[in-house]
């Protein structure tokens, strides 16, 4: 026990002062009687008892004194020692495992190499003076891999450390130094006087005094790098951009843009035979460690207005222009010392066909006038087709439907290969789940729908001003539906998704609402597909340990890449890529196709940058808490001081009533 | 404060009674009280045979047709007693509780009232160390009775008081003739010797012990210095330093219960009337009650 606050002492004067008042206090309190001869007489009478009263006032005494003396104790703020303040040798060694250490030297070693190489000379000083080493690998989620390692253990942690520099484990993500700083704290807090050294390839413009820097720079390094690229689609054929740039030298850079699988459609189409893959090649000038943008555009376009960006053009020919690619490499020719960026891979220049056929009794426009307005919408993602039923049969031959429309006619069955979406049915399929038998009419009167709950495919609609005046009546309705509108507690608008069955429920005609007219047609439409047929991923590219949200159309999705095959059977679902490189993802969908997508993972473009400075390093906060240290015993002191104050009180009680 | 239970009110609700005093007192000629001898009054008591020497006019006359003897009518007789009121005026009495003293006083003052009122004569023999002194004279009267009771409110109340000593030197202590009152708190063991004396001297006795609450039920308790109030040093022997506990309370009710019995045991056996009164009884319950109770009054 330990007092943190000794001048509290000075309250054991209060056992002094009750002393002195023992002392000068009247033993006898003076009590004027008309006569003491009943007293004298009653002293025959009082009871022989045990001489106790000397004890017992001694006792009531020694409860005072205790009493003063844990007073004065808990003044003194009494507290256990949990643990003491360290003064040994310490080093806290950070090293920097960002991607940016894997850049190599002249003497193909990487930072990360020497950065463990120099820590493991500072330690062995501190392993000489007998001191502790403490050594975090700072990455993304910086982690210890030894803690207050000792001199007869420091042969198991460099092996750690050889291990990670042999098996390539620096990362290939950014570091978060400030995180690994903030571990500091705990070892700072314990033993003020730990060197924290810090082992990075970033030049700091402020370090704090507790903090050390160590470069590990190598004046031979330098790094041409692409840090971003792209396809945008400009008036049906693809644009190029790509960024890249040369630190630590000025350069003229050879960069390569290689299309693989170039409008594949045309060869389909047309059966003309057209070349797959095409090249472009364009010689970047990089000065200053600047960012050079290449835009490989159509020659036909306008001149690009550079105005203050280092921007170059390259001009594709018609015979190379692209309006669909399987995918795109671009590659520069330059053997720098980081290798991680100077490939990069582009996806998505295939879309995804889906057809739509619209079966209707009655046909009306609605249907064509939505339908286009939603394949525009979603012409980054689906190449959309659509065709009435009621064409040249010719044409539908080898027409596979995704999704079917069907208006007031029904099937004898509704179709398990599509999701079918059916309008003001005037009979019920075998297989439908809903039966309907003629409909409610209302007269004049259009009346607001009603929404049920919310529901991804009533998103941003509101219910309430969707009219009909005339609807279906739905006489059964399957519990796998989710009731999304309704009047009059009849359900009017209904969904179902299990599995293969994929079914929207439109109750009501389309002549007798406001719906084709509505803004909320198009916005159902969308939802609709976005709810059946939900992107697997929304990007193509996305940067190391960026968390990836994955969705699937089947039972099952198989992700296989440079860090081996994943495969995920929930949704949504999330996945870390620790790696660069591309990766593919496959899934069949719950109508048995197959599809077949590429995403790449590269790693943050700010890792290019391997002379990259920093603003300031995080400050470890050492909190003067000295709670961390002492146990504070004051309850039991409490607990002390009321079992005195019983004890007392009940010594007391006994006395006046003997 | 001084505190006084006299007024007019007082006394006027005290014309309703009388003392009964025992008949075998013989008194003086002239009073209301009936006694056993024979005297001249008109009521008759007995008879007798006649006696060479009695005066021949008291023969009946009647009696002597009937019996052919002469016999004598003898009739009750009437007298005046003397009623004697000792009054403790001792230090215990009154020094500390005005209110003790005061309702001594008034006791005294209500027997002395009854007898003026019953053509008694009454004197009030203040009893102080070891002897007692009767400044107002025997008091025959309403008039001098009133004079003499407002002195008796200014008497001081110091002091020890040697009951039977004050008794015993008590100049006009005749026989048989009459009641002795003695107020006192009886905190002492000399009383018992005035009574002896005074039942030597054939006259009715009746002990008026006054207590306060205080002293009847003391509520102080720890470490105290008992001072007497009798005493004049603080280093007496009277003052005594005790720890009151609990326990020493109830010996002192203990001894006070063995105190009033022993006074009572001793009254009993030798025919004296006993009361023992507490000061927050009201004095009018004490008189209408107690002392109606003992026979004392009617």
């Amino acid at each position: 026990m330990t007092l943190l606050y000794p001048i509290g002492l000075l309250g054991l004067l209060g056992i002094v002062a009750l002393i002195i008042i023992y002392i000068i206090k009247p033993n006898y309190q003076q009590k004027a009687v008309s006569s003491t001869f009943i007293w004298k007489l009653a002293l025959k009478y009082r009871k022989r008892k045990l001489p106790t009263s000397n004890l017992r006032n001694l006792l009531i005494i020694i409860c005072q004194i205790l009493i003063l003396a844990i007073l004065a104790l808990v003044l003194t703020k009494p507290s256990g020692i949990i643990k003491a303040f360290v003064q040994d040798e310490e080093l806290v060694a950070i090293i920097d495992a960002s991607s940016s250490m894997r850049t190599l030297n002249s003497d193909e070693d990487s930072r990360f190499k020497r950065a463990v190489e120099k820590a493991k000379e500072r330690a062995d000083a501190v392993f000489e003076a007998e001191g502790v080493v403490t050594v975090i690998i700072a990455d993304d989620d910086p982690y210890k891999i030894g803690d207050k390692i000792k001199k007869e253990n420091k042969n198991t942690l460099y092996d750690a450390l050889d291990k990670m520099v042999a098996n390539d484990e620096c990362s290939y993500s950014v570091a978060d130094v400030d995180a690994a700083l903030r571990m500091t704290e705990d070892i700072l807090q314990e033993n003020p006087s730990a060197k924290v050294v810090v082992f990075s390839d970033t030049e700091y413009a402020f370090v704090p005094e507790s903090v050390e820097v160590v470069n590990i720079w190598d004046g031979s390094e330098w790094n041409a790098a692409i840090l971003n690229a792209t396809a945008e689609l400009e008036d049906g054929y693809y644009t190029f951009t790509v960024d890249v740039a040369c630190y630590g030298r000025d350069m003229d850079l050879p960069v390569k843009l290689m299309v693989y699988n170039k409008n594949s459609e045309d060869k389909v189409e047309s059966g003309k035979q057209t070349v797959d893959n095409v090249e472009f090649n364009l010689v970047a000038r990089c000065e200053g460690d600047a960012r050079t943008r290449i835009v490989f555009r159509n020659a036909d376009k306008e001149p690009l207005d550079y105005g203050k960006e280092n921007i170059m053009r390259y001009d594709i020919l018609e015979a190379d222009k692209v309006h669909s690619y399987e995918s795109i490499n671009v590659a520069l020719v330059a053997q720098d010392s980081y290798k991680e960026d100077n490939s990069f891979d582009i996806y998505g220049g295939k879309k995804e066909t889906v057809n739509i056929i619209y079966n209707s009794s009655k046909p009306n426009p609605f249907f064509q006038g939505v339908l286009d307005n939603v394949s525009n919408r979603f012409s980054d993602r689906w190449d959309i087709h659509f065709r009435e039923a009621s064409e040249n049969s010719a044409l539908l031959e080898g027409y596979k439907p995704d999704i079917y429309v069907f208006e007031h006619r029904m099937p004898d069955a509704l179709p398990r290969d599509g999701i079918v979406i059916v309008c003001d049915p005037e009979t019920s399929p075998i297989n439908s789940g809903f039966r309907v038998n003629s409909y409610f009419d209302l007269g004049r009167k259009s009346m607001p729908l009603v929404s049920s709950y919310p529901h991804p495919i009533m998103n941003n609609i509101i219910a309430e001003r969707i009219t009909v005046s005339r609807y279906d009546n739905i006489t059964y309705l399957e519990p796998n539906y989710d009731v999304l509108a309704s009047y009059s507690g009849r359900p009017v608008i209904m969904a179902k998704k299990i599995e293969a069955e994929q079914v929207v429920i439109l109750g009501f005609n389309m002549h007798y609402s406001n719906m084709p007219v509505s803004p909320y047609f198009p916005l159902l439409m969308s939802n609709i597909i976005n709810y059946y047929m939900p992107p697997t991923v929304y990007s193509n590219a996305f940067e190391v340990n960026e968390v990836i949200a994955l969705n699937s159309r089947g039972f099952e999705l198989t992700v296989s890449g440079n860090m081996g095959e994943k495969v995920f059977n929930e949704f949504p679902a999330t996945l870390k890529a620790e790696l660069p490189g591309t990766y593919t993802l496959q899934q069949t969908t719950y109508f048995g196709d197959t599809v077949t997508e590429n995403i790449f993972v590269k790693v943050p473009a700010s890792e290019s940058n391997i002379w990259a400075e920093g603003d300031a390093l995080y400050q470890p906060k050492i909190m003067n808490d000295k709670s961390v240290f002492y146990k504070d015993l004051l309850l039991y002191f409490a607990i002390g001081l009321v079992a005195l104050l019983f004890a007392e009180w009940w010594l007391h009680m006994r006395e006046s009533k003997i | 404060m001084k505190v006084s239970y006299l007024n007019d009110r007082f006394f006027s609700r005290l014309e309703t009674l009388a003392l009964n005093l025992r008949s075998d007192l013989r008194g003086y000629f002239g009073g209301k009280h009936l006694v056993s001898s024979y005297g001249q009054t008109v009521e008759f008591s007995d008879y007798r045979e006649y006696q060479l020497g009695d005066d021949i006019r008291r023969i009946d006359w009647n009696l002597f047709s009937r019996f052919e003897k002469y016999f004598l009518k003898l009739f009750t007789d009437e007298r005046q007693m003397q009623i004697q009121i000792f009054l403790d005026c001792s230090g215990s009495m009154g020094k500390d509780n005005p209110k003790k003293s005061a309702y001594a006083v008034a006791t005294a003052a209500a027997l002395g009232f009854l007898s003026v009122h019953n053509m008694d004569k009454v004197s009030f023999n203040i009893m102080k160390d070891d002897r007692s002194e009767n400044p107002f004279g025997t008091i025959v009267g309403k008039t001098s009775f009133f004079r003499s009771v407002t002195q008796l409110e200014e008497v001081e109340f110091t002091g020890e008081t040697n009951i039977s000593e004050c008794v015993k030197s008590c100049p006009d202590t005749s026989s048989g003739n009459g009641l002795s009152v003695i107020i006192s708190d009886f905190f002492s063991e000399d009383w018992k010797a005035a009574i002896d004396y005074l039942l030597f001297k054939r006259r009715q006795i009746l002990l008026i012990q006054i207590m306060t609450p205080d002293e009847e039920d003391p509520t102080y308790e720890g470490r105290v210095h008992l001072i007497d109030s009798e005493t004049e040093d603080i280093s007496d022997s009277k003052n005594m330093k005790i720890r009151i506990t609990r326990s020493f309370q109830v010996a002192y009710q203990e001894a006070l219960r063995d105190f009033k019995d022993d006074i009572k045991n001793f009254c009993h056996k030798r025919g004296v009337d006993y009361i023992s009164v507490r000061t927050d009884t009201e004095i009018e319950k004490m008189l209408f009650g107690q002392l109606l109770k003992v026979g004392v009054m009617v």
